[in-house]
């Protein structure tokens, strides 16, 4: 008979404990080493970077990728990885959330060092940046202009030189 | 997976406010910024998928997405006028290019070569961007190039690849006579071996790559060194490390960031 999964606990910093099978829970490389490092334990595993509402996003991922192979380490993936802003049918509609549960996202992938995740999270914000102008930018993004009329002409004429002609 | 308890709902709060003053007029929610949330390497990753164009427009936005921009839109530069440099022997000085990027894609090891480049840098009156590499050898000297450089009086940022052997000071006479233009210089290797003139150096921002084939080539001595550095020397803003596959694995930034 299959053995059930093992479970573990974690603990997000609003205090919530969520208990996720540790195949799920170990697509976090943070969470698989602290796993590694502390053993069979019956404690919760403390996340005091991650909110339970964002948690829940990340962990709706992880279930969904939990039988992908885990991201190679070596740089041909790497370099493949940042070369395509492509991102998977399920991974879109998954990330079609407001600004703040993207970026939320994004730092708690980074924190849980969820490269995949990760990765789909930066392509995402870089998917809507593309082909806006800077003003189009500081809307979307609501983003003060710091930059003095002088300081602007003067980037954008030391910028002509790079710019696609 | 068990469900975690729902949160306590704020709809449920807002629902009742709205019932409860219906006359009262909705007050305007103050958009928020979120992209600022990022720290910067992770704004790194995000304009590590962006092409040439939009990275520029990117980092016309504020100052901070241009201080995120800067070192990506050096790593790629354009060559005006120029189809072609990798094969260096192509390049005809007859032609007097007037680049202001100039990327030498293959490593100076003659000196009629280096001699070569120097020339063109003494033809070019615009040039703003220079990534060079050389190998030294018993059989070549960077004297003139070095010299050239120098001279380059526009020259925004430089990207250099040159390790020389203990007792030889050129690279840091480079570093000591740069044109007070540079705002980027790019030490691909060699760093630790002018470390007396990066101490003095007037360069804002520095970035310098680590010979290691390891994802996160820091050690603590790295640390300790970059530490030390930004700590003596007030000019210095911003000092990034790359790994050898170019990739920003470290960052260091004076000063508060701009929200």
């Amino acid at each position: 008979m299959a053995q059930p999964p093992t479970k573990v606990i974690l603990l997000t910093s609003d205090n919530e404990e969520f208990q996720v099978d540790k195949d799920i829970a170990e697509r976090s490389v943070l969470i698989k080493n602290m796993l590694e490092d502390i053993g069979e334990s019956e404690h919760p595993i403390p996340l005091p970077n991650v909110t339970s509402n964002v948690f829940k996003k990340v962990l709706e991922y992880c279930d969904h990728h939990r039988n992908d192979p885990l991201p190679s380490t070596d740089d041909n993936s790497d370099e493949q990885r940042k070369r395509t802003t492509d991102i998977n049918e399920w991974d879109q509609k998954f990330i079609q959330v407001d600004q703040e549960m993207l970026f939320e996202i994004i730092l708690a992938a980074n924190y849980l060092d969820i490269k995949p995740l990760l990765d789909v999270g930066c392509k995402t914000v870089a998917n809507m940046i593309k082909g806006k102008t800077p003003e189009e930018i500081r809307k979307l993004f609501n983003i003060q202009n710091d930059f003095t009329p002088e300081e602007e002409a003067q980037i954008r004429k030391e910028n002509e030189w790079a710019e696609d002609r | 997976m068990i469900q975690p308890p729902s949160t306590p709902s704020k709809q449920i709060k807002r629902r009742y406010d709205l019932q409860d003053s219906p006359t009262k007029p909705k007050s305007k929610r103050k958009k928020e910024c979120h992209i600022h949330k990022l720290p910067d390497e992770l704004l790194d990753m995000v304009v590590l998928n962006l092409d040439r164009r939009t990275l520029l427009r990117f980092g016309r936005v504020c100052r901070n997405f241009q201080n995120i921009i800067l070192p990506h839109v050096y790593k790629r530069p354009s060559i005006n006028s120029l189809e072609f440099l990798p094969p260096f022997h192509s390049v005809v000085l007859e032609y007097q290019l007037q680049c202001e990027s100039l990327d030498i894609d293959v490593m100076l090891e003659d000196q009629r070569d280096l001699d070569m480049v120097a020339g063109l840098l003494n033809s070019q009156r615009n040039l703003k961007h220079l990534s060079i590499s050389i190998n030294k050898t018993n059989l070549n000297t960077p004297n003139d190039l070095f010299k050239s450089i120098s001279d380059s009086n526009k020259l925004v940022s430089l990207s250099v690849f040159y390790e020389e052997d203990e007792g030889h000071n050129l690279l840091s006479r480079l570093i000591d006579n740069l044109p007070p233009s540079i705002k980027l210089l790019s030490l691909l290797s060699g760093w630790y071996s002018v470390w007396n003139s990066l101490l003095e150096t007037q360069i804002e921002h520095l970035r310098f790559r680590i010979w290691n084939e390891e994802d996160n080539p820091i050690r603590p001595y790295h640390l300790q060194r970059f530490n030390s550095l930004i700590n003596a020397n007030d000019k210095v803003s911003k000092i990034e490390i790359e790994t050898i596959n170019q990739y920003l694995c470290g960052f260091y930034q004076r000063g508060d960031k701009i929200n």
